[in-house]
C-alpha cells in the first residue's frame, strides 16, 4: 500500500468536506434571511388593496422588491442572514472550545487503566507493549492504555491533546486478535491521535450542533408569536409560517450536516488505516484483523450506552446506520492490499 | 519619515519576505531537532535491549553451564554493540559510525541465533515462566527498536522533503542546513536481521 498517497488523498477529501460545510452554513444563513424578508414583503402585499394579485404574483413581487436594487430591502436581508450566521457560528464555536479529556471517555466505558504495575496477564502486558511500540513509530509520547470490559471486538482513541490522549481496546479484542493483528488495530488508533481526528470530530459535531441552533431559533419565533397579545392574527400567522419554514431549513441542514459528518468520518478511517500501515510497515496485520471480524462473524457491538455517542471514534462500525461512520470492511481491505 | 511613506510598498514587501524567511528557518530547526531526538529514541531502545540480553544470559547460565562458547559469543557481541552505539551517538551524521553500528547489530543477532539453537536442547529452560515473560520482553524490545528506527527514518524524510522543496531549497544552504539527514541503512543482509528475533524462541 502506498500509504503516503492514501494519506494525501484522505487529507484532500477532508479539505473538500470542510469547504462544503462552510458553503452549507452560508447557504442556510442566506436562506433564512431570504425567508424572513420575503415573508415581510408578503405580509405587506396581503394588506387590503392588493387582492387582484394571485399568491404567485405576490410572491414574485416580494422577490422583485428585494433584488431590484432596493437598498433597504437588501440591508434587511443582509441583517437577517448575518444574524442566522452568527447564531449558528456561536453555537459552533462553543463546540470548538469544548475540552475532551481522554481518560474521562475511557472511564465512561468502565475502562481499566493498564500500567506496568497491574498488567499481570501476558495478554495485557503484550497490549501495553504494543501501544509503546506504535507510539515510538509514530513519534508521539506513549498514550495511556485502557481495557474495556466488553466482549464485542472494538477499539478507540480519545483525548483532544496528545498529552491526555488514550488508546482503549475491548476485552473481546484482546482475546480474539494475535500480536500482529492487535498491532495493526492499535497502530490505527494511534493514527487517529497523530492525525488529530478526535479534535476534528469535536469541531464537526460542533458544526452540526450549530445547525440545530436553527431549531431553537424557530421555536423561539413560534412561541413569541403565539404569546404576543398585541400582534394581530395576520402577523401571527406569518410568524408561525416563518417558524415552520425555518424549522424545515434547520432539519434539512442538520440532515446534510450529518451526511457530511459521516463522509468526513469515513475519510479519516481510511487515513487511519494508511497511518497504521505506515507505523507497522506490515499491512497484513491489519488486514488479518479485518478478516477475523468478517469471517468469524464476531460482534463489534458494545453494550455500554455511551457507545453510540462515540460511534465515530470506534475502530469498527457498531450498527447498520444510514449514515455509516465507517467504510465497509471489504473496501478497507481492498485499499490496504492494493499495490502491496 | 518621508522615505517610509514614499517607499511603503517596498518596505512592506521586504517585511513580508523577512517574516516568511524566519518561518522557514524555524521550521528547518524544528524538523532537524525532531530527527535528532528520533535518533536518541533508538539509542534508548538499544540500551534497553542490551540490558535485557544481559538478564537473558544470566538466566541461561544456570541451565547452560556447558555452553560456554555460545554464551561468550553473545556477551562479546553485546559489548561490541555497546561501543558502536556510543560512537554513533557522538556523531549521528558520520557514515562510518552508522556502518559500524549496523555491523555490530548483525553480529549480536547472529550470536543470538546461535544461542537460540542451543536453547532447543534445554526444554526446561524454554518452558519456565521466567523465560516466557522474558520472551515477550525481548519481542517487544526488538519491535521497539524497529519502531524507533522507522520513526527516525520518517522524521528524516520529513526534514529532507521540506529542505529540498521549493522555495525552502533556496534558503536552506544559507541557513546552515546544507546536509541532508541520513536514513538508517543496513548494508548487511536484511533477511538475517529480520529472522534472528523471530527464531529466538522457536
Amino acid at each position: 500500500m502506498d500509504f503516503r498517497e492514501h494519506q494525501d488523498n484522505a487529507r484532500k477529501n477532508s479539505r473538500i468536506i470542510w469547504v462544503l460545510y462552510v458553503l452549507l452554513l452560508l447557504f442556510s444563513s442566506f436562506l433564512i434571511g431570504w425567508t424572513f424578508v420575503v415573508g415581510l414583503n408578503l405580509a405587506e402585499l396581503y394588506q387590503p388593496g392588493y387582492e387582484q394579485y394571485s399568491f404567485w404574483e405576490k410572491f414574485s413581487l416580494s422577490n422583485a422588491f428585494i433584488f431590484n436594487s432596493n437598498i433597504r430591502q437588501l440591508e434587511t436581508l443582509a441583517g437577517f442572514s448575518a444574524t442566522a450566521f452568527i447564531v449558528q457560528g456561536l453555537a459552533t464555536l462553543i463546540g470548538f472550545f469544548k475540552k475532551s479529556n481522554g481518560h474521562k471517555v475511557a472511564l465512561a466505558f468502565n475502562g481499566e487503566l493498564i500500567t506496568e504495575d497491574n498488567a499481570d496477564e501476558l495478554g495485557a502486558k503484550q497490549a501495553l507493549n504494543i501501544v509503546t511500540e506504535q507510539a515510538l513509530a509514530a513519534n508521539i509520547p506513549t498514550p495511556s492504555f485502557y481495557l474495556i470490559p466488553e466482549e464485542g471486538i472494538n477499539a478507540f482513541a480519545a483525548g483532544k491533546k496528545a498529552e491526555n490522549a488514550i488508546v482503549a481496546i475491548t476485552h473481546g479484542a484482546l482475546v480474539h486478535f494475535n500480536r500482529a493483528e492487535l498491532s495493526g488495530v492499535i497502530a490505527h488508533e494511534i493514527g487517529h491521535i497523530v492525525n488529530q481526528d478526535i479534535k476534528l470530530n469535536i469541531q464537526i459535531s460542533a458544526f452540526v450542533f450549530g445547525f440545530t441552533a436553527l431549531f431553537f431559533l424557530a421555536r423561539f419565533i413560534f412561541y413569541s408569536a403565539i404569546h404576543n397579545r398585541r400582534m394581530d392574527m395576520r402577523a401571527k400567522l406569518f410568524m408561525f409560517v416563518a417558524a415552520v419554514i425555518i424549522a424545515i431549513i434547520g432539519m434539512l441542514t442538520v440532515w446534510m450536516g450529518r451526511i457530511l459528518q459521516a463522509a468526513m468520518s469515513r475519510q479519516r478511517e481510511y487515513l487511519a488505516d494508511a497511518s497504521a500501515v505506515q507505523f507497522t510497515r506490515y499491512p497484513e496485520g491489519l488486514v488479518q484483523a479485518f478478516e477475523v471480524l468478517k469471517n468469524g462473524k464476531k460482534s463489534t457491538k458494545m453494550e455500554n450506552p455511551s457507545s453510540k455517542e462515540y460511534a465515530h471514534a470506534m475502530m469498527f462500525g457498531i450498527g447498520g446506520e444510514l449514515f455509516a461512520t465507517h467504510p465497509p470492511l471489504d473496501e478497507r481491505i481492498k485499499r490496504i492490499q492494493n499495490n502491496s | 519619515m518621508d522615505f517610509i511613506l514614499q517607499n511603503w510598498l517596498t518596505i512592506l514587501i521586504f517585511a513580508i519576505v523577512v517574516i516568511w524567511a524566519i518561518g522557514i528557518y524555524n521550521k528547518l530547526v524544528s524538523y532537524k531537532t525532531q530527527y535528532q531526538n528520533g535518533f536518541e529514541q533508538i539509542s534508548v531502545q538499544l540500551k534497553r535491549r542490551l540490558d535485557l540480553i544481559g538478564n537473558l544470559v544470566d538466566a541461561a547460565k544456570k541451565y547452560m553451564e556447558h555452553e560456554k562458547e555460545t554464551l561468550m559469543a553473545v556477551t562479546q557481541a553485546r559489548s561490541g554493540l555497546l561501543n558502536a552505539t556510543q560512537a554513533a551517538e557522538k556523531n549521528p551524521g558520520d557514515v562510518n559510525a552508522m556502518a559500524t553500528l549496523a555491523t555490530s547489530q548483525v553480529t549480536l543477532d547472529s550470536a543470538m541465533g546461535g544461542f537460540n539453537l542451543k536453547m532447543e536442547d534445554y526444554p526446561d529452560l524454554k518452558a519456565s515462566e521466567n523465560m516466557q515473560q522474558l520472551s515477550e520482553e525481548i519481542t517487544t524490545t526488538e519491535n521497539r527498536i524497529a519502531a524507533a528506527r522507522q520513526g527516525y527514518n520518517d522524521l528524516v524524510q520529513k526534514f529532507n522533503e521540506y529542505k529540498k522543496s521549493f522555495p525552502t531549497v533556496m534558503l536552506a544552504g544559507m541557513f546552515g542546513f546544507g546536509d541532508n539527514a541520513k536514513n538508517l541503512e543496513f548494508s548487511e543482509s536484511i533477511e538475517q536481521l529480520n529472522e534472528a528475533p523471530k527464531n529466538l524462541f522457536g
